[in-house]
């Protein structure tokens, strides 16, 4: 297991934290913290940070990658 | 002009060319209903009995007709009923769109009657869930959540709206359907490397999944495997990727697959993946799944690639353009060596038949006596695996079974919705246990005189759960016994449909002929013996060297 930060650039819509949620919790990931700031009134910032295991990594960012409102998601090893 | 939101969602339907929708009306899906039966749009509404059936209906429309299915349903116990039929489709990538109605907005988060939260519910089973605060976003909402069910990896979208958005008015444009979103370009570096594996390889073998089926690119798949000298096995949702009479089509691997494919796959030394996640099922023990192969992955889910199996060549994008681009890249190649291993293979691990009123029999004997364009549904079970193995599928995209959800009770509202769009008597073939989950869809089937044939493979339990319980249990029987104490043949008559109950081949063929002289539904009951498997069996998490002959 491994602890990762989660960077995302999405449309705020009001399910937006549920359903980041969700898939995190379907592959598997423990949040430990998580942060979301609505930038105007369309754009969300969401900082994410995680338990899981270190080979689903890349999985879950494809994963997060796929919600139709994110437009960016990136990962950092923290 | 100024219309209800009700009215907007029968002109967004119109936009779409829905003909037909499926569902179930109740409180606060009142106004649609009320509008929908004053429709001058054309749309023809098929009430079932069930919610779970209407999704499943729609489910079978969508997959035979290559259509968007759509499902209406009240709110509260409508929208749970709907849940299993949205799994289902999300499960197997099948596009459907579901409107729901829900409680008035001053009534939401009161815990009011026939109240829940079905965006939230429908999350984990759905491509995309919405709910409609404002009547006037209500036309960009339907109009998004039916590309969005039809482009890329399809899948199911619901739209849930308030009773009150349902009569409240605002101003509606029309436009026509909302293009689907181009698909993405596959890279030529990926395809490059593809083409060479194939040209390089001695024994090229095709994996083919329910992508290939979705993208209508079976004519393609034929024509290259043709062209490298591979042979094509499927998933469960593959099946009819490929004629099966072909001299290249292995059919079905898997844990209830032919043990043949499984083998064959073993000793390859490419496999090309299309349109398939690499499912346990599929594979069995993943370690001991291609082990001498290296494996070039085709998807259209960029997030398919990699999860659970790490492919050489990962090719992400339409199947159209990669396929023109392997066909003009990939050699022309015969491999003797190899199409002689295949028939030692196949000569070793191929199934002895069996004389009598057996599985594999019926299932030949009604295929023979069925065109090739007639869509086949299943319920789950040892039927379905029977079928996937003995049907002999001619046309792609005949098959329609629950794959990935597993559904029992699947395929008689998705027999009814296959009938619909394709306008020609469709099959189902189920089991005692499965048929009793949906049975009830029989009226709906009487209601509209629908043309469809049960063939129920009444091996009086859950053979399935029994054959498990012989592998992994000692024997120990419990809750897997149904005793062939219902009488279907006389409870579909009962229902208002023509039902038969038969006991061996000839007894089955005079049935199935009066069926085809019947307009409306009509239940076949083939008593087969209990003693009856789908061996031989790869356990979970084993390879084709482990099998269970039973």
């Amino acid at each position: 297991m491994a602890m990762v930060q989660i960077l995302l650039q999405a449309t705020h819509t009001d399910d937006l934290i549920m359903r980041i949620t969700a898939e995190l919790h379907k592959r598997g990931f423990e949040i430990r913290s998580f942060q979301y700031e609505r930038e105007e009134d369309e754009i969300a910032r969401v900082r994410i940070i995680a338990m899981g295991d270190e080979m689903r990594r890349g999985q879950i960012l494809r994963q997060l990658n796929r919600l139709s409102d994110i437009e960016a998601a990136a990962m950092k090893a923290c | 002009m100024e219309l209800t939101g009700s009215e907007i969602v029968l002109e967004v339907l119109a936009e779409e060319d829905v003909d037909t929708v499926f569902g179930y009306p109740g409180g606060n899906i009142l106004s649609l209903y009320d509008a929908l039966g004053q429709n001058q749009k054309g749309i023809r509404h098929i009430l079932t009995a069930h919610e779970q059936g209407a999704s499943h209906c729609a489910d079978g429309y969508a997959r035979a007709g290559g259509k968007v299915g759509v499902v209406i349903a009240t709110s509260g116990p409508g929208v749970t009923n709907l849940m299993t039929g949205l799994a289902t489709a999300n499960a197997d990538s099948v596009p459907m769109v579901a409107i729901t109605g829900s409680v008035p907005l001053a009534s939401a988060g009161t815990d009011s009657f026939q109240e829940i939260d079905t965006a939230s519910l429908t999350l984990a089973v759905t491509k995309y869930s919405y709910y409609v605060r404002d009547v006037k976003k209500l036309a960009y909402t339907l109009r998004k959540a039916f590309q969005m069910a039809r482009s890329g990896r399809p899948g199911p979208v619901l739209v849930d709206i308030p009773h009150d958005v349902q009569k409240a008015t605002c101003e509606f444009e029309a436009e026509g359907k909302w293009e689907t979103t181009p698909m993405d370009i596959p890279a030529e570096g990926p395809l490059s490397q593809a083409a060479q594996l194939i040209n390089e390889s001695q024994r090229p073998v095709f994996y083919c999944g329910g992508g290939v089926i979705n993208s209508h690119t079976a004519a393609q798949v034929r024509a290259l495997a043709e062209k490298c000298g591979a042979y094509v096995a499927f998933s469960m949702m593959g099946v009819s990727a490929m004629e099966a009479d072909h001299p290249l089509c292995l059919g079905m691997t898997g844990m209830y697959g032919h043990m043949e494919a499984a083998k064959v796959i073993q000793e390859a030394d490419v496999v090309f993946a299309v349109g398939v996640r690499f499912s346990d099922r599929g594979t069995g023990n993943r370690e001991g799944f291609a082990p001498k192969a290296k494996i070039i992955h085709l998807d259209i889910d960029y997030a398919e690639q990699g999860k659970l199996l790490k492919p050489q060549v990962e090719i992400t994008g339409d199947f159209r353009m990669a396929f023109d681009y392997l066909l003009e890249n990939v050699k022309d190649q015969t491999h003797p060596d190899w199409d002689q291993e295949v028939a030692r293979i196949k000569e070793a691990y191929s199934e002895k038949r069996k004389e009598g009123f057996c599985p594999r029999n019926i299932i030949e004997a009604v295929n023979a006596m069925t065109p090739g364009d007639t869509p086949v549904a299943t319920d789950v079970g040892q039927h379905q695996m029977w079928v996937a193995k003995y049907y002999h599928f001619r046309k792609s995209g005949t098959l329609l079974t629950s794959g990935g959800f597993g559904t029992m009770g699947y395929g008689m509202g998705a027999s009814i919705g296959a009938a619909l769009s394709t306008g020609k008597r469709s099959i189902l073939f189920t089991g005692d246990g499965s048929f009793c989950m949906n049975m009830q869809e029989v009226t709906t089937a009487v209601r509209y005189q629908i043309p469809v044939t049960v063939l129920v493979m009444d091996n009086g339990g859950l053979g399935m759960i029994r054959q498990l319980e012989d592998c992994f249990c000692d024997g120990r029987r419990f809750s897997t016994e149904l005793g062939y104490k219902t009488d279907f043949a006389r409870l579909a008559e009962a229902m208002g449909a023509k039902g038969f109950r038969v006991h061996n081949l000839e007894e089955l063929k005079k049935a199935y002929q009066a069926a085809q002289q019947e307009c409306g539904p009509v239940v076949i009951d083939c008593i087969i013996s209990e003693k009856e498997f789908a061996y031989p069996m790869i356990p979970p998490n084993q390879t084709v060297e482990d099998r269970i002959l039973g």
